[in-house]
């Protein structure tokens, strides 16, 4: 049982993590069942469609930015930065993915816009055909309808 | 104070997950459920810039749709323009909108090989304002990726689509 100030979270295949009120409540979604249902924070909240792997490393990140909030001298900006690099290079695509979803469904709208950023990264500068394969993309234009919008879009190319 | 309670077995349940090496085939899956999802392949979209902004146009149906959002548009048209934004909305949206405008006037300005091997046939039909193509000196270095617009050069687009605009309504009505 989590004691005061935390809160118990529990991922989609069962493993629970016990985190501070400040931490968890970096989430939107996780803040707005707390202030509606005080029973939330004395129970467990499960976190749906999120698994052990992916929670661990939203905690991560939410602790690093609650911490850098709370006190500006120990994790300043400059170390958030580096913090922020770090994490989001570590991520093999389908955790890339799978942070993106959770993050959406979370409501942690820092972490949102720091994974976009890194997916825009990835399609910057690259051709059509280079982001269809990069995301595994199916063409699903006609030659007809490909050859338009290629021509709508010339500085594209 | 934080523990991990159940730090035991769980591991077992990474197995569903794919190991990295099998990131192709499970990228596959993943991708499709993430973008495309219109919020997300949106949000994504908000960081990038004019040319990857029209090829992520050029990928698909779904991303056609929402690379053409005129939001986006804006975003990059008004990257370098602080003043009065509702009100350029306002004007550019009723006359057809910020992609019009980035597609007729700023990217023509930007275009790096316009000055230097169409200078015989210089790009007046976007800026009849401007005296025809001086090769623009100091320009030659790059590929001329680092220009930008501001307020005046977006201003100046602004007064370029509202002419071109009443133009049309004139022919239109000459023509009835």
């Amino acid at each position: 049982m989590a004691s005061k100030g935390n809160l118990t979270l529990k991922s989609c295949n069962g493993k629970e993590f016990i985190v501070e009120e400040k931490v968890a409540v970096m989430s939107t979604t996780i803040k707005n069942m707390v202030d509606v249902d005080d029973s939330f924070a004395q129970g467990v909240i499960p976190i749906i469609g999120v698994d052990g792997k992916i929670l661990a490393k939203l905690i991560e990140y939410c602790k690093e930015h609650a911490e850098a909030d709370e006190d500006e001298e120990v994790k300043s900006e400059e170390y958030l930065k580096k913090f922020d690099e770090k994490f989001v290079d570590e991520l093999n695509l389908n955790d890339l993915y799978d942070l993106l979803k959770a993050s959406n469904y979370l409501e942690i709208t820092k972490l949102l816009n720091l994974l976009c950023q890194k997916v825009a990264s990835m399609i910057k500068g690259k051709k059509p055909e280079e982001i269809r394969r990069i995301f595994n993309i199916k063409n699903d234009f006609t030659p007809e309808e490909e050859e338009e919008i290629n021509r709508q879009n010339p500085w594209a190319f | 104070m934080k523990r991990p309670v159940l730090a035991g077995d769980d591991e077992k349940f990474m197995k569903k997950k794919t190991k990295i090496g099998d990131s192709g085939e499970a990228a596959e899956e993943d991708s499709e459920a993430v973008l495309s999802n219109d919020y997300l392949l949106y949000e994504v979209l908000k960081h990038v810039d004019a040319r990857t902004l029209a090829a992520a146009a050029c990928v698909s149906k779904q991303w056609s749709k929402t690379a053409q959002d005129e939001r986006l548009w804006e975003l990059i048209c008004t990257e370098h323009y602080t003043k009065n934004p509702l009100q350029l909305r306002a004007v550019v949206l009723a006359l057809g909108g910020f992609r019009r405008l980035y597609s007729l006037y700023l990217w023509p300005l930007l275009k790096p090989s316009s000055s230097s091997s169409a200078a015989s046939r210089p790009v007046s039909s976007a800026w009849p304002c401007l005296p025809p193509s001086p090769p623009v000196p100091a320009k030659s270095s790059g590929a001329g990726m680092k220009t930008r617009w501001g307020k005046d050069e977006v201003n100046l687009s602004v007064s370029l689509l509202s002419i071109r605009y009443y133009e049309k309504m004139n022919f239109n009505n000459r023509g009835k």
